[in-house]
């Protein structure tokens, strides 16, 4: 005995409203994913050395055209793994755009980050910056006028649940797939001999090499894995449904991902994590539900992880998980 | 000390790599193009000795010598600087560098024949980055060198110089579609060319009416529009708000100025998703276009029956190589300002002979002729200005207010500057869309110089009907900017 | 005995503002080149008088007087900031309203200078005063993310307020720098146009250049007299050890308060001076890049001293343009002839087919020119903070050593 035709109607807005935010939640984490990983590797770089990388994005964006020379214009390995499927040679393609960048995060630190151990920190961050500027630059010139699409392994497929309300691109499933893949894999990597090495390092330099760990190769080591992240992050994000491809704009996409990193901890890889998902919904959320306040301005969902950070960083002068500095006279 | 030596051997080693990186790809082999010298020089003709190339050629303007004439700044007996105020490194960086190579090439055609009044021709580029303080320290260095600007990139930047120009006395075309470069309140310095954003949105809603309703049978109900923050967005939104009402499209998402640089476009992926909209209207860069059409179409509200629209460089070719090239070929109809690469017009040829010459790795789009038409424009005036035996900046600036037309040669609509601003205002608008099928045939994106041999070659843009203009932009009274924030 | 820079024989003599007197004639020099400069009689300096390089070196004192301003909180009081852009903005908006004309539903009063330019300063540091709370509980890098979200949140404003400033990528005019009594027509004093002085004939230019070097030298005497005082003693026990100072009884965080104010009151003037300078800006303007410049400068001036900010600030502020002039002479060797033609020639391509590392085409092959600016400016950069991590200041200082250890030297 179906109720009154009100009740219907009201039962049936309340279902169509709690799917609308499913849907919010889905694209949020989604998106969130994609800020978890610029967050973990940046957390892991900062952990290791110390170093505030500005060139974060920069680095995102070259693996993002990595990407795009690998499997799109030189089609390597794909031409000569025929035999293979085009997405699994899709893949191999990205994997080596992400080892080829991680090189590049190695390089880097070599070069630019080992002669400055001991300088002020803030001196080697603006050193990242001028990486920055030369990264971007050479990586726009490749980039050229376009932005240059790199490829699809899922095509623009799209899955619908609750009678179409709630949607995911399949890429946007791999994308969180891939974001706890390589979270869990860095957790059990932490747990490796290298990997103490390197949270013992992080925990106190001096010490650690008294104990005959070698901080020069901990530090590449940051460098390579947060580079990878980076890079991976750059390849999620120039894909469907975020947008054409990789372009002058990737770069900026680190940015993005600074309020995750303090509202998780700056030094907490747990925190990145969960900062980089929290800020992903929250943004997505304003975005859905605030576009119509017109007083908030336009583009407000932009800075709503900025203003949770204030907010936390209120309640929490060292973020959600970060570690409470000891001072002492 | 072997710290410190460590620390020359990094330096030396990333800056033999930075300089490797840049040479990387440039072995072009040896063609037997002519050299054309650079960004402060387009001097160079077939031969590489340019300075000492001012003999007479066919068409030198008669009777005059050099030393009747009347100059300032920026002229000299045998040369006249010209400034370019151009973002080579900005956001739209790729796009005008194609710009400033479509000015190189005609230039350095124009000299080759013997230059302007006898006079070669020389261009002096300033970077801005798309950076308006950047913008007004390159006006403000380059305005005691040059006799004119032959473009100046972007509508807040020209606006940030427009006041100086008009102090100063100085002639700047823009490089931006704005409709206030008409309105002679803003722009008595600012020689426009081609339709405004405003118009060309009429046009191409009306176009996209016209064919709905011929094909479907019924004629199309609601829009939704959206656009970048500031004149770009805001010129086309009010062009499309207008065409709506005129149209009787009920707007049921209003996204105007709400796409801002650098953020997710989430609000407005979600408006229009929720809109439902028969036609959407979005105004922004191609990169943004193509994130806000991917996120509708990965939304629960997308239909797959719309039609997508919005201003000219909102769309770029790289969308047929995406995964959702299909899609967006099937729903995509804009507008364009400039006749296309490879148009049946009496321009084409000599500028494709040109651009060979100065450059065959150039890519094939539609963009390229932009440069050539502003120079085209700019050359007029400097024979104007020549012809009156005044090339000072105000004789140029003169020269130019006392212009009436001047023949592009059908590679975009003539611009007019006698009249009142409703005279004046270009209503021509080319309709585009993508070319999916010609684009796959070719294989993807050609330069110019293997375009040149295959027997058809397509940027990516299919132009279905050139200069175009519907009876909403005819009857539309123009007599101040479209929108002014 | 005199010589020696290190004794003192009186505090009156270790608190001096120049404490030796080579000091003294170095400076008086420097000043004095400074003030004739203009005059292009200089020799060898000519080039640097004339009037697209005293554009450069006004936005270079503008930017200046803001650097000063952001040297009193990152390097005295220790707290570094992100966030100066945002300060910066707020005194451009301040002179915008008052100083700036109404119309296109713009506010502005048309207020003269001697009420904007002081109001921008007070406007920006009260806003330092009521954020600063915030900014105070957390320390360090949470510190530098907390301005850098300021930056954002003060773009988002900026660009929202369209009353004030014009709204996003529209922006709107500014004040110019024209001295006035009240409203009248003719000005007092007309730094925006040419015109004698003095019976001297002066071009726009020369006039606010004049202006603004004399205005940095109130800001920079200020600073460094602030170093000698209290507050400035206060400002640097938080920085070299925050609970040490307090526990002598050092007011944290009303210190660091009063330093945020300090410091925002600084930026707000050069924000006014900056926007009414330039003429017309965008609230974009005010973003995150040049809170980076900001903390570029006093990072590479090194982070401190006042003759360092200034240094580092015309470091800064005048490398883009030596860099492109550089690369402008080179790629008229690669053309023109002359000894270096070879260099030239070999650095530069110029077309298909021409061998060269870098391409002076705006497109085609290679990177063009405009980028290289970009890249070496990075570059210079890097490779500036890692053989001199201390900065400039840290050079100065080395030289020194160098000469008062001379000739036992190693």
């Amino acid at each position: 005995m179906p109720g009154p035709a009100w009740l219907l109607a009201q039962e049936a807005a309340d279902q169509s409203a709690f799917l609308k935010l499913v849907d919010t939640l889905v694209d949020g984490l989604s998106l969130g994913a994609i800020y978890a990983l610029l967050a973990l590797g940046f957390v892991l770089i900062f952990k290791a050395t110390q170093v505030v990388n500005f060139a974060h994005g920069a680095i995102a964006a070259v693996g993002g055209y990595m990407a795009f020379w690998f499997a799109v214009s030189r089609d390597f390995p794909g031409q000569y793994l025929t035999f293979l499927p085009d997405w699994l040679n899709w893949i191999l393609a990205a994997l080596l755009a992400v080892f080829v960048t991680a090189m590049l995060g190695w390089l880097l630190e070599r070069l630019f980050i080992k002669p400055m151990i001991g300088e002020p920190l803030f001196s080697i961050a603006i050193i990242t910056l001028g990486i920055d500027f030369v990264l971007r630059t050479i990586n726009d010139d490749l980039i050229g006028i376009d932005p240059r699409p790199i490829g699809q392994p899922l095509g623009v497929g799209v899955a619908s649940f609750g009678s179409g309300q709630v949607t995911i691109a399949h890429t946007d499933i791999a994308t969180i797939i891939t974001a706890v893949v390589l979270v869990s894999a860095i957790a059990l990597f932490f747990r490796t001999r290298t990997g103490v090495a390197m949270r013992a390092t992080a925990f106190d330099q001096e010490v650690s090499m008294a104990q005959g760990i070698s901080a020069g190769r901990v530090f590449a080591l940051a460098w390579i894995i947060g580079a990878a992240l980076a890079a991976t992050a750059g390849i999620l994000t120039s894909m469907f449904p975020r947008g054409l491809g990789v372009d002058r704009a990737t770069a900026f996409v680190a940015f993005r991902a600074f309020p995750a990193v303090v509202i998780g901890g700056l030094d907490s890889v747990v925190g990145a994590v969960v900062g980089g998902l929290i800020v992903g919904v929250a943004e997505q959320a304003a975005g859905v539900y605030l576009s119509s306040v017109t007083w908030l301005g336009a583009g407000f969902s932009g800075i709503v992880p900025w203003l949770l950070m204030l907010v936390v960083l209120l309640v929490r002068p060292y973020g959600l998980f970060g570690t409470e500095e000891i001072r002492r006279v | 000390m072997k710290r410190q030596r460590l620390r020359w051997l990094a330096l030396l080693v990333v800056f033999v790599l930075v300089v490797a990186a840049c040479g990387g790809d440039d072995d072009t082999g040896d063609t037997s193009a002519p050299d054309t010298t650079a960004s402060v020089d387009t001097t160079a003709g077939p031969d590489t000795t340019a300075s000492t190339d001012t003999t007479a050629a066919p068409d030198t303007t008669a009777g005059e010598t050099p030393s009747e004439m009347l100059t300032d700044v920026g002229v000299t007996d045998d040369t006249i600087t010209v400034g370019l105020l151009s973002d080579l490194t900005g956001p739209f960086g790729g796009l005008v560098g194609l710009i400033v190579a479509g000015q190189q090439a005609f230039w350095a055609n124009v000299n080759a024949q013997g230059g302007v009044a006898g006079r070669q021709v020389e261009l002096e580029i300033f970077d801005t980055g798309y950076v308006t303080q950047q913008h007004v320290e390159g006006y403000r260095e380059l305005k005691d060198k040059v006799v004119a600007f032959g473009h100046s990139t972007g509508s807040p930047q020209t606006i940030a110089i427009n006041e100086d120009l008009k102090a100063d006395n100085i002639l700047a075309i823009p490089l931006t579609w704005y409709s206030g470069w008409t309105d002679p309140v803003i722009g008595t310095n600012l020689p426009q060319h081609s339709t405004p954003y405003c118009i060309e949105a009429m046009n191409v809603l009306g176009y996209i009416y016209d064919e709905w309703e011929a094909s479907r049978g019924a004629p199309p109900e609601t829009i939704a529009v959206a656009g970048d923050v500031g004149d770009y967005g805001g010129d086309s939104v009010a062009g499309a708000l207008l065409a709506a009402e005129v149209l009787g499209l009920e707007v049921v998402y209003n996204g105007d100025q709400q796409i801002v640089a650098g953020q997710e476009p989430t609000a407005v992926v979600e408006g229009i998703a929720t809109s439902g909209a028969d036609i959407v209207h979005v105004t922004t860069n191609s990169g943004v276009y193509g994130a806000i059409f991917s996120g509708v179409l990965g939304s629960p509200g997308f239909r797959d029956d719309a039609v997508w629209t919005g201003a000219g460089p909102s769309f770029s070719p790289a969308m047929l190589g995406t995964e959702f090239a299909q899609q967006i070929a099937a729903q995509a109809t804009f507008g364009f300002y400039n006749a296309g690469w490879g148009a049946d017009v009496p321009g084409f040829a000599e500028m494709e002979a040109a651009l060979l010459a100065a450059n065959p790795e150039l890519p094939v789009t539609d963009f390229l002729s932009e440069g050539w038409v502003e120079a085209m424009i700019l050359k007029a005036v400097l024979e104007a200005a020549a012809a009156n035996g005044d090339l000072t900046q105000a004789g140029v600036l003169s020269a130019f207010q006392s212009l009436d037309t001047v023949d592009l040669q059908g590679l975009a609509p003539n611009p007019r500057y006698a009249g009142t601003p409703n005279e004046n205002v270009n209503r021509e608008t080319y309709i585009i869309k993508l070319d999916l099928a010609g684009f796959a045939a070719q294989g993807g994106p050609l330069n110019i110089g293997a375009a040149a041999e295959a027997e058809s070659a397509t940027s990516g843009f299919a132009f279905v009907e050139n200069l175009f203009t519907h009876p909403i932009a005819e009857d539309f009274e123009f007599n101040e900017a479209c929108w002014t924030g | 005995m005199r010589t020696r820079p290190l004794l003192y024989t009186s505090y009156e003599a270790e608190q001096a503002i120049l404490p030796t007197w080579s000091q003294r004639i170095a400076i008086a020099i420097l000043l004095g080149i400074a003030v004739v400069l203009p005059a292009e009689f200089i020799p060898g300096l000519r080039w640097l008088g004339a009037d697209d390089w005293l554009d450069v070196l006004i936005r270079a004192m503008i930017f200046g007087i803001g650097a000063l301003g952001l040297n009193i909180l990152t390097g005295l009081a220790g707290q570094v900031s992100l966030g100066h852009a945002f300060f910066v903005g707020l005194g451009a908006y301040t002179a915008a309203v008052l100083g700036g004309t109404a119309g296109r539903g713009l506010w502005g009063l048309d207020l003269p200078i001697w009420i904007w330019l002081p109001a921008a300063g007070v406007v920006a540091a009260v806003v330092g005063i009521i954020v600063a709370p915030t900014a105070v509980r957390v320390r360090g890098l949470y510190l530098a993310f907390v301005t850098l979200g300021l930056v954002f949140i003060g773009e988002h404003i900026f660009r929202a307020a369209a009353p004030i400033t014009g709204g996003g990528a529209i922006g709107r005019r500014f004040p110019s720098l024209d001295v006035k009594l009240w409203k009248e027509e003719e000005s007092l004093v007309a730094l925006s146009s040419d015109g004698p002085w003095f019976g001297i004939e002066l071009t726009s230019e020369t006039k606010t250049y004049l202006f603004l070097l004399a205005l940095l030298i109130v800001f920079a005497v200020t600073t460094k007299n602030l170093t000698r005082t209290r507050v400035g003693r206060a400002f640097m026990s938080i920085r070299d050890r925050d609970i040490a100072a307090e526990v002598m009884g050092v007011a944290e965080t009303r210190n660091k308060l009063l330093a945020f104010a300090l410091s925002s009151f600084y930026a707000g003037i050069a924000g006014a001076l900056l926007a009414s300078f330039i003429g017309t800006m965008i609230p974009e303007s005010f973003n995150l890049f040049m809170s980076i410049q900001f903390i570029a400068i006093v990072l590479i001036g090194g982070a401190g001293t006042v003759a360092g900010t200034l240094f580092g600030t015309f470091f800064v502020l005048t490398l883009p343009r030596l860099v492109r002039d550089a690369t402008d002479w080179l790629s008229d060797t690669a053309s023109g002839g002359g000894a270096l033609q070879w260099l030239g020639d070999f650095l530069i391509t110029s077309g298909p087919g021409d061998f060269g590392l870098v391409s002076t085409q705006a497109v085609g092959p290679g990177l063009s020119i405009f980028q290289i600016n970009v890249i070496l400016y990075g570059l210079l950069i890097i490779g500036f903070l890692i053989f001199e991590p201390l900065g400039l200041f840290g050079i100065w200082i080395k030289i020194r050593n160098y000469w008062k250890g001379w000739p036992f030297t190693y």
